[in-house]
């Protein structure tokens, strides 16, 4: 298995949304594994588990070019579906503006899902440089919410 | 009439309820997982919302989120196609605390009949015939007692689940233990509850279901039965409407039947009433489904009725279009559940698919939300494309089913698409003699 191979397992397994493959062959064995794997994937018994099998014949280079752009780092995420607020209240001033430096940790909105407030922390210090979602807007999981740089 | 409709759920069922909801004139938002952002569904409905990564514990299953999504798009009323939450009570009270229509039956309904102890007990007292068994939850003590008393072979099942989990057929007094563990142990893991019972397990029984529209003043027809004996462990292979080989009295004293559960447990909405009947033309009722069910085209085929539109309708507040009467069962109609799945081992086969083309031409229908480019994820269930036909004869089905196999392409990953067509080819499921037990002389004995 060359390197080659690797990262077509590599490729193989963001496209498919695994967290780890492993393969041996001819006595060698490789593990491929995403840190922070994203989901816990519960195994239940009596459930078939699942292995990519050699005789499905996946033309890697063939696979779907439309994968979401790379996110720059700094982006910070919705981790809610809900109404994102700039806010706490209507009548005051917004947690973060365009220009401010922020703290690791320091609240930049809230994503409002079933009249809880959740708040948005920042996961890094920095300056903020750009907010993507206007005050009350909708947000799913996952929407980009605020570029801190 | 509802203005817009949020639809939770994913597939080929998702697209199905986009298009009833386009006819009515209703909005759709579509919610998906990470994993399904590219899926037809998504890009066919008028909204989207993603609502989770690829695992559906926190996706298709997460309520809050999807309670969520409907609140920001101002849906009105949710559709939860099959699977996931359409059959889960707890979701129907919450929609309905959030003032959204939840399109199916009421929370209370569904505990009543969902609960297969609780529907058990409900056909007794309408003296609708029911497998003998442990009338309710039984310890492996009390197993060994009713295996006794209603002699072996007998099975045991799930209390609170559904679709062969959870299952276990024990032919005899030393088998008992290990079995019952195993599946008390696969029903605490699937459903979050581990309460079994045990009923006769019986010998070449056809599995016939009848499907019931009931909408909020009282009105309930009945759209005929489908015959879904052809099972591989429980899960249904093909399906037919109307059943063959069937007595027209017992056609209508099933009929009848699933009405009378229907009325007596004031259930709203579509469901499925399900029977085994055995060779002398007994018939046992056995669950009722609280859902639209994946085989419903082939009832909507017979009838002329779109179940899904109907579905919406009857949430909306609006009486049955139609009495029992106008309802005209016409021809035949026959189904395939096409899946990415080894079509000897059943071990499902996810991966891209490279080429797909599917059948068409009169009286063939194809329900799928898949196509070439598309990833089957290994996190969802296996179905690629539903193959529907329907003619006027039996027969007639059949060779159109034939036709419509013989052209279906499906590359990159395995399908069952060998097995249908080996079934279209068997003499006995030709002639329409075939028990729920058909497809085990097509594999090696199970373990």
């Amino acid at each position: 298995m060359d390197i080659k191979e690797i990262k077509k397992l590599a490729h193989l397994l963001s496209e498919m949304g695994l967290t780890e493959i492993e393969i041996e062959d001819a006595g060698k064995r490789i593990r491929i594994r995403k840190e922070h794997p994203p989901v816990v994937q519960e195994i239940r018994s009596g459930q078939p588990t699942y292995s990519l099998q050699q005789e499905v014949p996946l033309k890697l280079e063939e696979m779907r070019p439309e994968r979401p752009p790379e996110r720059p780092k700094g982006i910070v995420l919705s981790p809610f579906v809900g109404t994102f607020y700039r806010s706490p209240t209507p009548m005051s001033p917004p947690y973060v503006e365009v220009g401010n430096i922020v703290e690791k940790g320091q609240i930049l909105g809230v994503v409002a899902a079933m009249k809880l407030m959740n708040e948005i922390e920042s996961p890094v210090a920095g300056t903020v440089v750009d907010i993507y979602v206007a005050d009350g807007a909708a947000v799913g999981y996952g929407t980009e919410l605020i570029r801190i740089e | 009439m509802f203005k817009k409709i949020l639809i939770a759920g994913r597939g080929e069922i998702a697209l199905r309820i986009i298009r009833a909801c386009r006819e009515l004139g209703v909005q759709t938002v579509a919610i998906y997982s990470e994993a399904d952002a590219a899926s037809l569904p998504v890009r066919y409905a008028d909204e989207s919302v993603c609502v989770g990564p690829a695992d559906s514990a926190l996706s298709y299953l997460n309520v809050a989120r999807i309670i969520s999504a409907a609140e920001i798009t101002h849906a009105e009323a949710i559709h939860p196609g099959y699977g996931f939450l359409a059959e889960q009570s707890h979701f129907a009270e919450i929609c309905k605390s959030s003032e959204i229509k939840f399109i199916g039956p009421s929370s209370k309904s569904m505990e009543l009949i969902g609960n297969k102890i609780n529907a058990r007990h409900l056909m007794q007292e309408l003296n609708i015939p029911t497998v003998p068994g442990s009338d309710g939850e039984v310890d492996e003590k009390r197993a060994l007692d009713v295996a006794e008393e209603i002699g072996y072979p007998v099975v045991i099942k799930a209390a609170a689940g559904g679709g062969g989990k959870g299952m276990r057929v024990v032919y005899s007094r030393d088998e008992m233990e290990r079995a019952f563990r195993q599946a008390k142990a696969e029903s605490g893991a699937a459903f979050g509850n581990d309460a079994v019972y045990v009923e006769k397990f019986l010998a070449y029984p056809r599995h016939i279901e009848v499907q019931i529209l009931a909408d909020e003043e009282g009105g309930v027809v009945h759209i005929g039965e489908r015959d879904c004996s052809i099972q591989r462990r429980y899960q249904k292979v093909v399906e037919e409407s109307p059943a063959p080989v069937f007595d027209p009295t017992l056609r209508k004293t099933l009929a009848q039947a699933a009405l009378k559960i229907v009325k007596k447990s004031g259930y709203v909405n579509a469901g499925t009433v399900e029977f085994l009947v055995d060779q002398s033309g007994a018939f046992y009722c056995i669950e009722m489904n609280a859902r639209i069910q994946v085989e419903h085209p082939v009832s909507e085929m017979v009838s002329g009725i779109d179940l899904i539109k109907e579905q919406i309708q009857i949430a909306a507040g609006h009486p049955l279009r139609f009495t029992q009467r106008q309802i005209k069962l016409q021809g035949c109609s026959m189904e395939c559940r096409i899946n990415a799945e080894d079509p000897m081992t059943f071990v499902p086969s996810p991966g891209m698919i490279t080429e797909f083309y599917m059948p068409g031409g009169p009286g063939v229908r194809v329900d799928s939300a898949y196509t070439d480019q598309s990833v089957i994820s290994p996190y969802y269930d296996s179905l690629i494309a539903k193959l529907i036909v329907h003619a006027p004869t039996r027969m007639e089905a059949i060779m159109k089913m034939r036709g419509a196999l013989a052209e279906c392409v499906v590359k990159g990953v395995n399908t069952t698409l060998p097995l249908h067509r080996q079934i279209f080819e068997d003499p006995d499921f030709v002639r329409g003699e075939y028990s729920t037990h058909f497809l085990e002389r097509f594999f090696p004995p199970l373990p």
